[in-house]
């Protein structure tokens, strides 16, 4: 890695300059990490994670954030030194374990995320005749029990993401965004109209912001959750979701009418459930049935609704 | 709770992910609290996009909950099923305590003031099955006979105290915060109002309790979750082991809490249990800072405590925090920035907060962590009085004997070799002698306040 990307100086001198604290911090003798590896060790995180030209002083006060005792153990493993996989099994096997557990809620799915996880640490691929670990890829900047729930959490999230509530908001969604097709009138303007609204409000929300918004609307996160993700007290998250909730609907109330709807006409349409919106189009829809001809215009609309409701079709085949 | 318009929600839903997925060590770092100002900021930004990141940070924060014992998995499920006995079966008693000590109470209060009651609230405490370390609570032995003879007084004082705060409890079985009862209490009851020794009680429980399973220490190791409380977690644990999760559930009630999932059995239970904290650290003031007979002046001893002396605790995600309401605010405590004898790193943390303090989003949580000064994670604090001791992550010990305003950096150490691990547990029996344990198992102690240790077998 050194070759192939100059190390700032700036790293290089503070590396040095640290290499024997840190050495010590992270007892790399002991667990067999010699100095040279070590300090290459420092440098590639210090670069991965730096600017391109970091001052000495930022590199110095990066690399005294680290985890350095367990980053060394983790690199240790990784290079396949026993003494260090004998402590990493000592610390952290059974912490696997548990915290496979507590993510996956379920004896034997736990189970097999954790030996998933477990293989990969210990680096059952070779490439080149060298044993590949996923803790090669540690990087100190967080405990490696974090980094351990983190990964299991990961895997978790990627194999059964199917199974999780997030789709049946999904679904919801779908059925909203359905309706963009049917064409009729009074549907569409106030959509287009309270969705820039909609889209400026939240743009003009920070980043934090938006994040308790997802967790807590989308995601379902609870209160005390979000309060954890954030590190911050659960009153906060309380008020702060509360908060946001009220000046969400302010904004976009006067946003919208600020593109000419009137405070009545906006705050119909920003309460309209997206899915009552289907109640207009099937009573307009039932309306035309006998008047229009058999035609391909009337069964795109009843073809869009097939798909999002097959209940509402019925009434219209009839006549 | 206002609800967003569904539309929003959709809205939301759409939006695009933002660029590629912050690797495992961000989120980490992210979740710890370890992150600077600006790459906070990014990835904040890709959460604030990204369902799937939002769900690993929910998976993989540390969260206090049952803990399954090293024997067996199948365990888990049992210890679940085992809590709603042991939680009503406690639940009763903590009432009948309760109820019984009313009328005492009154006729005991503005005599005897905080010492009695608390040095009775100790003797309590071992009956109710409590293992609590001998460290913050040695009174001098005419105290603690003092404590034995009075323990029905002790068990009366706790029930009065407990009824005081279980009234005003209209949310929904939440403990009320500082507005509650207790204050009417003579010589104070002081709601929740418990200083540093509560957590190094509990601290010291974690360590006592470790082998059980169904015990929630090894989470009170991780970090006492104080000040975000999990309660419902909480709550299934405290069955099982008793006080500590109660003292904890206490403090955390003391912030106006608004949890999603109501806890209704808190409050008869946890509010009696609250009161141990306060004794302590009034057992431990007294002894350390005046005579024990100094009853006359304990009640003004512990008005005089809960202004200047805060009480410390940890939160879920390693931060030191301190409150001098009783627990109503509580500020974060980074001793780098008041390090005296790091000399480098602090002065270099202070300069890169005046660096980057304009660059780093704001906060609107006001969580100072958040700023460029990278405190160390803290899993364990222990105090008493003004003297307190921090530790955590890479066994950093903090120790100040101001209440927290000047610390130094300890770096407990004998025949060359250093701690292992974090310090998950600090345990000091007064300003000299203490013990840490690591979450390697190590155990070191000091007898002169920490300028030399001893690694224990």
């Amino acid at each position: 890695m050194s070759a192939t990307k100059p190390i700032a100086v700036s790293v290089q001198s503070a590396v040095s300059e640290l290499l024997a604290e840190l050495q010590a911090r992270g007892e790399c003798e002991k667990i067999g990490l010699s100095r040279e590896a070590f300090a290459t060790i420092l440098c590639d995180v210090a670069i991965k994670y730096l600017p391109a030209e970091p001052s000495h002083s930022e590199a110095r006060t990066f690399l005294l954030t680290l985890r350095v005792e367990e980053l060394a153990l983790a690199r240790a493993c990784a290079a396949g030194h026993n003494a260090a996989w004998d402590i990493f099994l000592t610390r952290y096997r059974e912490k696997l374990y548990q915290s496979a557990l507590r993510i996956a809620r379920e004896d034997s799915a736990a189970r097999d995320l954790a030996d998933t996880l477990y293989a990969e640490l210990y680096g059952t691929a070779t490439r080149e005749g060298q044993r590949v670990s996923k803790l090669s890829s540690f990087t100190g900047r967080g405990s490696l029990e974090g980094w351990l729930r983190t990964v299991l959490a990961q895997e978790f999230v990627n194999r059964y993401r199917r199974t999780r509530r997030l789709v049946s908001l999904e679904e919801e969604g779908e059925e909203g965004s359905q309706f963009a097709a049917p064409e009729t009138e009074s549907v569409q303007s106030p959509d287009s109209r309270l969705e820039s609204a909609t889209d400026s409000a939240l743009a003009s929300l920070s980043s934090e912001e938006r994040m308790v918004l997802a967790a807590y609307f989308l995601d379902g996160r609870t209160l005390a959750e979000i309060a954890r993700m954030l590190g911050v007290h659960e009153s906060t998250v309380s008020r702060k979701v509360d908060k946001l909730a009220k000046s969400l609907r302010k904004k976009i109330l006067s946003h919208m009418m600020q593109q000419g709807m009137a405070r009545r006409q906006a705050e119909e349409a920003l309460d309209v459930d997206v899915r009552d919106l289907r109640l207009d189009i099937r009573r307009s829809l039932t309306q035309e049935a006998p008047r229009a001809p058999f035609s391909q215009k009337r069964q795109k609309p009843v073809e869009a609704r097939t798909q999002v409701d097959p209940g509402a079709v019925e009434p219209l085949r009839e006549p | 709770m206002q609800d967003v318009p569904q539309f929003v929600v959709a809205r939301l839903q759409e939006k695009p992910v933002a660029g590629s997925h912050p690797d495992p060590d961000l989120l980490t770092a992210f979740v710890e609290q370890s992150l600077l100002g600006g790459e906070r900021a990014r990835v904040m930004e890709h959460l604030a996009a990204c369902g799937d990141c939002r769900n690993v940070i929910a998976l993989a924060v540390p969260v206090t909950e049952i803990e399954v014992s090293p024997a067996g998995l199948g365990r888990f499920r049992s210890g679940w099923l085992s809590l709603p006995f042991l939680r009503w079966g406690a639940l009763a008693a903590g009432i009948a305590v309760v109820i019984g000590a009313g009328v005492l109470q009154f006729s005991r209060s503005n005599q005897q003031g905080m010492v009695t009651s608390s040095h009775v609230q100790q003797a309590v405490a071992p009956p109710s099955g409590l293992n609590q370390a001998p460290s913050m609570q040695t009174p001098a032995p005419q105290t603690q006979t003092l404590m034995r003879k009075k323990e029905l007084l002790a068990s009366n004082f706790q029930i009065l105290s407990a009824q005081k705060r279980a009234t005003p409890a209209s949310r929904d079985g939440q403990l009320p915060g500082r507005t509650g009862g207790g204050t009417a209490i003579g010589g104070g009851v002081f709601p929740i109002g418990s200083v540093p020794g509560a957590s190094g009680h509990e601290t010291a429980f974690a360590s006592d309790l470790q082998s059980p399973a169904a015990s929630p220490n090894p989470n009170s190791a991780t970090g006492q979750p104080m000040n975000t409380p999990s309660s419902s977690e909480m709550v299934e644990v405290q069955a099982e082991a008793g006080a500590i999760a109660q003292n904890q559930i206490a403090q955390n009630q003391a912030e106006p809490p608004l949890n999603d999932r109501n806890v209704t059995n808190l409050t008869g239970f946890g509010v009696v249990k609250a009161k141990d904290p306060v004794p302590d650290q009034a057992a431990s003031n007294s002894t350390a800072a005046s005579q024990p007979a100094a009853f006359a002046a304990a009640p003004m001893a512990q008005s005089v405590m809960v202004r200047s002396l805060p009480r410390w605790s940890v939160s879920a995600s390693g931060v030191l925090q301190r409150s001098f309401d009783g627990g109503s605010t509580w500020e974060n405590v980074n001793p780098i920035l008041n390090t005296a004898s790091v000399g480098n790193r602090g002065a270099m943390q202070s300069a890169n907060a005046a660096d980057a303090a304009g660059v780093g989003q704001a906060n609107k949580t006001g969580n100072p962590v958040a700023s460029p000064n990278p405190a160390p994670l803290f899993r364990a604090v222990a105090a008493a009085g003004p003297e307190v001791w921090a530790g955590g992550a890479g066994s950093v010990l903090y120790h100040s004997s101001d209440g927290g305003i000047r610390w130094s950096l300890l770096i407990p150490s004998a025949a060359g070799t250093v701690p292992t691990g974090d310090i998950v547990s600090i345990q000091f029996s007064d300003p000299l002698h203490g013990k840490i344990s690591t979450s390697t198992a190590e155990l070191w102690t000091t007898s002169d306040a920490g300028q030399t240790w001893q690694k224990q077998p």
